[in-house]
């Protein structure tokens, strides 16, 4: 195993940029056997109990580098408690606006992050082997199962995708639109990704694919959002929605709210109190199968 | 416990109405009515404050409650009305650098849920579209558009997202998505600037680097233009340097207020005035120029007290977080203790705007200099500085329900306070209405005010 690995918990970490600085990206969107939450998250006030545990799987790895990002108030002050005593960690400003001096910033950021990993023993970056890495990428593939296709959407799980996987298709669904962060809505296609005419050039433009191809909820205004989910539910035809999201998690509580508004699909809200998915969970997905299925 | 002798309930201030308005009769305040008014109104809350007993105040009171009606009336005056959200207090000073534009927060909405208790429509609205108590009481302003029921919609919204809470700028995305346009606009995360990276020194000896103040320079000028289009009329570099001189003048008469207050050995203005009058500097209540002839009353005030109190012996507190009652303020001084300092979030908006530098770029470091947008470890050591320059005895740091930073900053201000300081720190959280929590609050105060006065003895 690579002794430089780079761990971190969002998709707006380029991983061609982070293998092409010699490192192993590491994203981690649940606890996992590998790298389990330290201590076992217990419902603290006002604090996510995602942010809780990866603070702890942080703490107690050994990862040569750490990139946090700004995305969530919950992940932004994380990194402050993280930051305060490692010189290993790096919070990389990803912006909420979409404009063009918004991407300028998030392309400099990328610049700050090439720096950051070469200082922590890395290779400095080329075109080349930016590109080389862009192409050996490919995003996680949605299901397309003979079961009930449901949508799923969210963020971080307390338990390891495939195994959230395993349960929704023992409860007879199978997920039809993937649009959980670690899946295709959050991957951009490089396949046009080119090298430019400098380094520097070459970052801006794998900058540029990255911000301009994400669809996130938490991009405003999040249209691009909503144009993606349009055509999903559309080519999918979903039976209902999951929203798997955390306990504290302002941004997909509310969004929640407007997504059952807007599709008028069955929707449901799994919250993630502790790092387990929890019986009550369990039984609340049954019946909501249930009622896709009779729907 | 001691009771505070000079504070007034409504019923009081009633009574002696005609006395008070006849000592505002040169100040030409046409609004000014008994507060009895605003509570057969639905802001139910006042009669369960206690007031400062000066004319100032009762002249702070009605401008803080005739707001709405203000907009109302600028509405039919042909002024063109902007909701600013979020950053708390640098674009209301862009806004009215032009004549026709009349800025306020739709965020103010947080408090409806306290002033006006059951009889917040806002809340209720907001509730209907699926919004429940588990969101932060901001999720009023939600209410409030939709019912068109507490202030007149603005025709335009300025939002800043980024580096902001995470409840607010969801909510204000539902605002979006119920078809009200929002210039969005990008508060950066305020980093420490790296070695050889070329800085600025921002208000309250914090720095970040010299890009980020570039980028928000990019990001206020197309404000600008949004607020120019929307005026029908150019904002000019030279009518915002009048702007900023004017809101200048603002600033300073706060913080001359807040020095007198705080510095003094005496209780010079209670402490839920204080926290009212800190509030209006983020958009000047709607009418810049009122806002500077209250905020000269006040200080005359102020001043006058200075040299007829007597001292006080109540125990010094630094106030974090503007509380959701605004009773806790009224709780605090019940329990024998007093402000001596406050953080409500947008210390960055009562510094000095620079007047030497090309005003955006001015207002940009204002702007970076928010305490809410950088490490909460910033902000607390700016807390604990001021906690010393201010001989703070406690510190209070006020929690939000449903605010996420409030679960990081407790801590962090405590282990700062502790290790620089070495006096207590409390942290209280205090819901809309705080009746149900209110002996517990009171006990838990007192129990600061007691470890005080015992190490004020073994010292």
């Amino acid at each position: 195993m690579n002794p430089l690995t780079a761990a971190y918990s969002s998709p707006w970490v380029p991983a061609p940029l982070v293998k092409a600085c010699g490192f192993t990206p590491l994203p981690i969107y649940s606890p996992s056997d590998e790298y389990p939450a330290a201590n076992e998250p217990v419902p603290t006030e006002g604090r996510c109990p995602w942010s809780r545990a990866f603070e702890d799987m942080i703490e107690q790895s050994e990862f040569a580098a750490v990139i946090m990002t700004t995305t969530c108030d919950q992940m932004r002050r994380t990194a402050e408690l993280l930051e305060q005593d490692r010189g290993d960690i790096i919070t990389l400003t990803v912006p909420s606006t979409t404009s063009i001096s918004s991407m300028r910033l998030y392309q400099s950021e990328l610049r700050r992050l090439a720096s950051f990993l070469t200082s922590r023993s890395g290779t400095p970056p080329t075109s080349g082997a930016i590109l080389g890495a862009a192409a050996s990428i490919r995003p996680r593939a949605s299901q397309k199962a003979a079961r009930t296709p449901v949508c799923l959407l969210g963020s971080h799980l307390p338990v390891p995708f495939d195994v959230f996987e395993a349960i929704l298709e023992e409860h007879g669904a199978c997920i039809a639109i993937d649009g959980m962060e670690a899946g295709p809505a959050f991957a951009p296609s490089l396949d046009d990704f080119t090298e430019g005419a400098s380094l520097e050039g070459t970052i801006n433009a794998l900058g540029e694919a990255y911000f301009s191809q994400i669809k996130d909820s938490f991009s405003r205004p999040n249209s691009a959002f909503y144009r993606w989910l349009s055509l999903e539910l559309k080519s999918a035809a979903p039976k209902g929605i999951i929203i798997a999201r955390n306990c504290w998690c302002d941004k997909w509580a509310i969004e929640g709210i407007r997504i059952r508004e807007w599709t008028g699909l069955p929707t449901l809200e799994l919250e993630f109190t502790s790092g387990e998915l929890s019986v009550s969970a369990i039984s609340r997905l049954e019946a909501f199968m249930e009622t896709c299925r009779n729907d | 416990m001691t009771e505070i002798p000079n504070r007034i309930t409504v019923k009081e201030w009633d009574r002696r109405f005609a006395e008070d308005a006849a000592k505002l009769m040169d100040a030409h305040v046409p609004y000014l009515k008994p507060l009895t008014a605003y509570v057969e109104e639905g802001d139910t809350r006042l009669t369960r404050l206690k007031f400062d007993p000066s004319p100032a105040s009762l002249w702070l009171w009605n401008f803080l409650l005739s707001e709405n009606e203000r907009l109302s009336a600028k509405l039919e005056d042909g002024h063109r009305l902007v909701g600013t959200m979020k950053d708390l207090g640098t674009v209301p000073v862009m806004a009215y650098s032009l004549p026709n534009l009349t800025a306020f927060y739709p965020d103010g909405a947080w408090w409806i849920p306290c002033i006006m208790e059951a009889n917040a429509s806002a809340l209720k609205a907001a509730e209907e579209l699926g919004i429940n108590e588990s969101v932060c009481p901001v999720r009023a302003m939600v209410g409030a558009i939709a019912a068109e029921s507490d202030f007149p919609v603005p025709g335009l919204m300025v939002c800043a997202v980024g580096a902001t809470c995470d409840d607010f700028s969801a909510l204000a995305q539902f605002i979006n998505g119920l078809g009200h346009a929002i210039h969005w606009w990008e508060l950066p995360h305020r980093r420490a600037p790296a070695a050889g990276e070329e800085s600025v020194t921002l208000q309250g000896g914090l720095s970040a680097p010299a890009s980020l103040v570039s980028f928000v320079v990019e990001q206020l000028a197309e404000i600008r233009k949004a607020l120019s289009k929307y005026a029908g009329s150019e904002l000019t570099d030279e009518a915002l340097r009048l702007g900023i001189t004017e809101a200048n003048r603002a600033r300073s008469l706060i913080r001359e207020i807040r020095n007198a207050v705080f510095s003094s050995k005496k209780r010079l203005l209670s402490a839920v005035d204080l926290l009212i009058a800190e509030m209006l500097i983020i958009h000047f209540c709607s009418d810049r120029d009122e806002c500077i002839r209250l905020f000269e009353a006040i200080l005359s005030e102020v001043r006058q007290r200075e040299a007829v109190e007597p001292d006080s012996d109540a125990v010094r507190i630094f106030w974090v977080n503007p509380p959701s009652d605004i009773k806790a303020m009224n709780i605090l001084e019940d329990c024998g203790m007093r402000l001596c300092g406050t953080d409500f979030m947008f210390t960055h908006s009562l510094s000095a705007i620079p007047e030497d530098l090309p005003p955006l770029e001015a207002l940009a470091m204002c702007v970076l200099a928010d305490p809410m947008i950088g490490p909460t470890r910033d902000r607390a050591g700016m807390i604990t500085a001021e906690s010393r320059r201010l001989g703070a005895e406690g510190i209070v740091v006020s929690r939000i329900p449903g605010a996420s930073h409030c679960a990081f900053e407790g801590s962090i201000i405590k282990e700062l306070a502790g290790e620089e300081l070495d006096i207590p720190v409390l942290e209280l959280e205090i819901p809309p209405v705080c009746d149900a929590y209110e002996q517990s609050m009171r006990g838990r105060l007192e129990a600061l005010r007691e470890t005080v006065i015992a190490r004020r003895t073994s010292q």
